[in-house]
């Protein structure tokens, strides 16, 4: 083969393997999240006519008043919120407690961090016996997002409201750190244990448990998945902090 | 009618789910058929495939956005039917699949094979980083096929605004499939 052909030859090569990647990347696009394709959907602009007229200096300086002042206030109740749920929780497990009581989960590698979560889940058991709800009575459509959890033995629900930076955290740190995947083993373990969502307030609900995918609707259901994920650390001490 | 309760009519097996789907989003549902096809005969036929697939769908699966379900299977219905027929047109989804060789990741290896589900997520995470205007862009770009001047009327943008828009998005996203390691 002359090499001016060869050439020709590797370039219709390069040429064709583009483009399959650029069709598998188009067929992926088809599987992105529902809520993506849900806002683009009802993408519109406003008329001219009806856009808000430039605020004024002193108007500017007003809103990022009320926003600060707002914020703050959202601080302080936050901080005594936390207070009021902390009040007598105590970790008086070991941290490798529920890792004996699974069996020995130790290759999964993510002991750490299950444990972590479910020792804060059961500390709080008591104190947020106020916050039990029936799968029937869970405020899914209110705007509020929230953290749901479920202990096993219980047929009802808790949930706490979340703040929407709170929120926001959550999910950014649920998108950027792809928890680990359990083996069929320890998934089975997990399962019988705590089950947590966040609910955005619109109706969905995303498990931290759970992988992305289009038969994992919203990648959550309140009644009943099998674990795929062990959360990642940084998802975990997040949430902790948030419940403790 | 709400989502949750034409929903709740597919679960109830009510003879007014399929309407009252059609109601809300046929058109949408045709649209989007329509630019992946330019076929009128053929993206009607998608439509009546997809609300066969929903009734079949549900119960098991009950979407929070269904909408953005529908679409998904209209969208997969018409790729699958576009290649089938083997169809090269100018336009559709030729013109688009072309614009995404522009993200293919420098050093990008055809004959490895890519974990089920790690694009999509590696484009999901692209996807929640951006602001909403460029992220609304992107998807009705690439997954609902818009044509540019569309985009642009929707939007209330200039053309020449939606077409930088979209080639820095896939410039973003490129750079981000080399970060996640889709090259060598």
């Amino acid at each position: 083969m002359s090499r001016k052909s060869h050439m020709g030859h590797v370039n219709r090569m390069d040429h064709e393997n583009r483009k399959r990647f650029a069709e598998y990347l188009f067929d992926e696009i088809g599987l992105i999240d529902d809520r993506y394709i849900a806002q683009a959907e009802f993408a519109y602009a406003p008329s001219s006519s009806a856009r808000p007229a430039k605020p004024s200096w002193s108007s500017r300086r007003i809103l990022i008043t009320a926003v600060t002042l707002s914020l703050l206030l959202a601080c302080i109740l936050s901080v005594f919120v936390g207070n009021q749920l902390q009040k007598g929780a105590k970790e008086d497990a070991a941290p490798t407690a529920p890792m004996e009581s699974m069996g020995n989960n130790s290759a999964d590698n993510a002991g750490a961090s299950r444990s972590t979560v479910s020792l804060r889940l059961q500390a709080l058991r008591a104190e947020t016996e106020h916050l039990r709800l029936s799968a029937d009575s869970l405020p899914l459509f209110d705007g509020t997002p929230r953290i749901i959890w479920k202990y096993s033995d219980e047929s009802g629900y808790r949930a706490m409201a979340l703040s929407e930076q709170e929120k926001n955290q959550l999910l950014t740190l649920l998108f950027q750190n792809k928890g680990s995947r359990l083996s069929p083993e320890t998934a089975e373990a997990v399962k019988s244990l705590d089950g947590i969502w966040i609910a955005l307030g619109d109706g969905s609900v995303i498990s931290p448990c759970l992988e992305q995918s289009a038969g994992n609707v919203g990648f959550g259901s309140l009644f009943e998945y099998d674990p795929e994920l062990e959360p990642s650390s940084a998802f975990t001490e997040y949430l902790c902090d948030i419940l403790s | 009618m709400e989502d949750h309760q034409i929903v709740e009519l597919y679960w109830q097996r009510s003879e007014n789910a399929i309407g009252e789907t059609s109601q809300k989003y046929g058109k949408m549902l045709k649209s989007l058929s329509f630019s992946l096809l330019s076929s009128t005969e053929d993206a009607e036929e998608c439509v009546n495939d997809t609300y066969l697939e929903a009734w079949n769908s549900m119960p098991e699966d009950r979407p929070s956005y269904l909408g953005a379900y529908l679409a998904k299977i209209i969208r997969c219905l018409s790729i699958s039917r576009f290649r089938s027929s083997h169809r090269l047109k100018r336009g559709g989804m030729g013109n688009i699949t072309e614009e995404l060789t522009d993200c293919i990741p420098d050093g990008f290896d055809p004959q490895r094979d890519y974990e089920s589900g790690e694009l999509r997520q590696t484009i999901n995470r692209f996807l929640f980083e951006l602001s909403e205007e460029k992220r609304r862009i992107f998807v009705r770009r690439y997954f609902y096929s818009d044509s540019i001047p569309d985009i642009a009327r929707r939007m209330d943008l200039s053309v020449s605004k939606v077409k930088t828009t979209l080639f820095r998005l896939r410039a973003e996203l490129k750079e981000q499939l080399e970060k996640e390691g889709f090259s060598l």
